[in-house]
């Protein structure tokens, strides 16, 4: 054959893929061609522990959490409502509601995150918009079922407190008349991002995020967002965004009751 | 990890009873499936690989933890799809993989994030800084450093240990594509590796 073996075919050799005429003809190429077998010995350089060197990852994995979580998904089948004390307790319809808003609020907190570090004023209103996107796939059904008792939605605000280095309990608990619904404390490369849900009955789900950040204390301003409003300012430590659906005027205004009430109780 | 709290809520006792017929699937990769308990039983057997991949993809365990769910929940909406006598895993990692692409990154790459570091993402907290350790992250970050597709690829292939045909139904793209993939992947890495002697170790996953 006269050939010259592609790379394809030569990766394929080395994984074993080929039929023994295929095999015959690479080790032919490989001994008489002096290009092919140099560049034989460059591609098996690339034969590394993969399997050995990923093995680790397994062990990493959050087993007891996900099978938890899978045992929590109800049967698709039967669309039996769960257990009243079972949705009381747990977030499970909620997080089924929520599944793709909960990836997304993800990628929302990594743009918030973001903030902490962008300085450019172009740099901040990508991320507020990105922050809004995914916001915007938030549904009431996300947290609609969501009725955890009191003292555990205490506990979530001043674990949150704590976390975020801001005293956050208990005022945050309401909001201009709307219960505060659920409070988490996101991680992302060991940095708390919190995030703080109320449900308005009207408008739906309100969202304060809030993380760490030194850029500089900035004055409340106001924007539209994928069909969100939006409120944002920064103190000198933390950084703010609400987003909701309700008007502008209004969630202005519940943005300042919180400000105010943070700058009361967190005073340096 | 805070992510399960807020994503999966709190666990109560469905799980007792789910288990019934999982010591088939244990058995055996191929074992029929025909139910939508069995694909359950099968789902708890293969979530840390699942997990693994997810890891892969996104760079991000939380990502990874959210994938894991929404693949359970697809996975069980559509037991009755899944072919009975075929690769219960396999089909997840195309779930897995289908969710990721359609669902998921697609916001990522609008958003223009940056990925973190593969060993900021994997690194072993608190372990030992030994050879073995050392070396596996630095095959994991050629991994990681390699272009998404060629990674899927990658993984599948070498960390997985399926056939290049498995890899394509599993991505849903020709074998030839697998093949130019694998190709460029292990040209790049080849590249990037300094140290020819680590070639003596075996490449495939699994004996096949």
């Amino acid at each position: 054959m006269t050939k010259t073996p592609t790379d394809e075919m030569l990766v394929a050799y080395l994984d074993g893929e080929l039929e023994a005429g295929g095999r015959a003809e690479i080790e032919i190429a490989i001994t008489t061609k002096a290009e092919v077998s140099a560049r034989f010995d460059a591609l098996k350089r690339s034969s590394l522990p993969y399997a050995e060197s990923f093995a680790p990852l397994l062990e990493r994995a959050p087993q007891q959490q996900m099978e938890a979580m899978l045992a929590a998904i109800p049967s698709p089948q039967t669309t039996v409502r769960p257990a009243r004390s079972i949705s009381r307790r747990g977030l499970i319809v909620a997080a089924l509601g929520c599944l793709v808003a909960g990836i997304a609020l993800d990628r929302a907190f990594i743009a918030v995150q973001d903030l902490a570090s962008s300085r450019s004023a172009d740099e901040e209103a990508d991320w507020r918009g990105e922050v809004a996107e995914y916001l915007a796939l938030y549904t009431p059904e996300t947290l609609r079922n969501m009725t955890i008792e009191e003292s555990k939605r205490t506990a979530q605000l001043q674990h949150a407190s704590q976390r975020l280095g801001l005293q956050l309990d208990p005022f945050a608990m309401s909001l201009g008349g709307l219960e505060m619904r659920r409070t988490q404390v996101l991680e992302y490369d060991g940095k708390p991002l919190g995030q703080i849900m109320y449900l308005d009955p009207q408008h739906g789900p309100v969202a304060l995020c809030i993380i760490a950040s030194t850029a500089g204390s900035k004055k409340m301003r106001t924007e539209q967002r994928s069909g969100l409003n939006l409120v944002y300012w920064s103190s000198d430590t933390h950084a703010f965004v609400m987003a909701a659906r309700n008007p502008i005027a209004d969630l202005h205004a519940r943005a300042e009751e919180i400000r105010y009430e943070l700058a009361d109780r967190n005073q340096v | 990890m805070l992510t399960f709290s807020r994503i999966y809520g709190r666990h109560h006792s469905i799980g007792a009873k789910r288990r019934k017929g999982s010591h088939i699937l244990r058995q055996s990769g191929e074992a029929p499936i025909a139910s939508e308990q069995d694909i359950r039983a099968g789902l708890s057997q293969y979530l840390a690989r699942l997990w693994r991949y997810g890891v892969m993809l996104s760079h991000h365990r939380d990502t990874a933890d959210d994938l894991v769910q929404a693949t359970c929940v697809r996975a069980l909406e559509r037991s009755g799809q899944f072919a009975v006598g075929s690769r219960l895993d396999h089909w997840l990692f195309a779930i897995l993989h289908s969710i990721w692409l359609n669902e998921v990154r697609a916001r990522r790459v609008r958003e223009g994030q940056g990925f973190v570091e593969a060993n900021e993402t994997l690194t072993f907290d608190g372990a030992a800084e030994t050879e073995t350790h050392i070396l596996a992250v630095q095959v994991m970050n050629h991994v990681h450093a390699l272009p998404e597709a060629q990674r899927s690829a990658v993984f599948l292939c070498y960390v997985e240990g399926l056939s290049y045909r498995e890899v394509a139904d599993v991505l849903q793209i020709p074998v030839g594509t697998v093949m130019s993939r694998l190709a460029a992947a292990r040209a790049r890495i080849a590249e990037a590796t300094s140290e020819p002697n680590t070639s003596a170790f075996t490449t495939r996953g699994k004996a096949r």
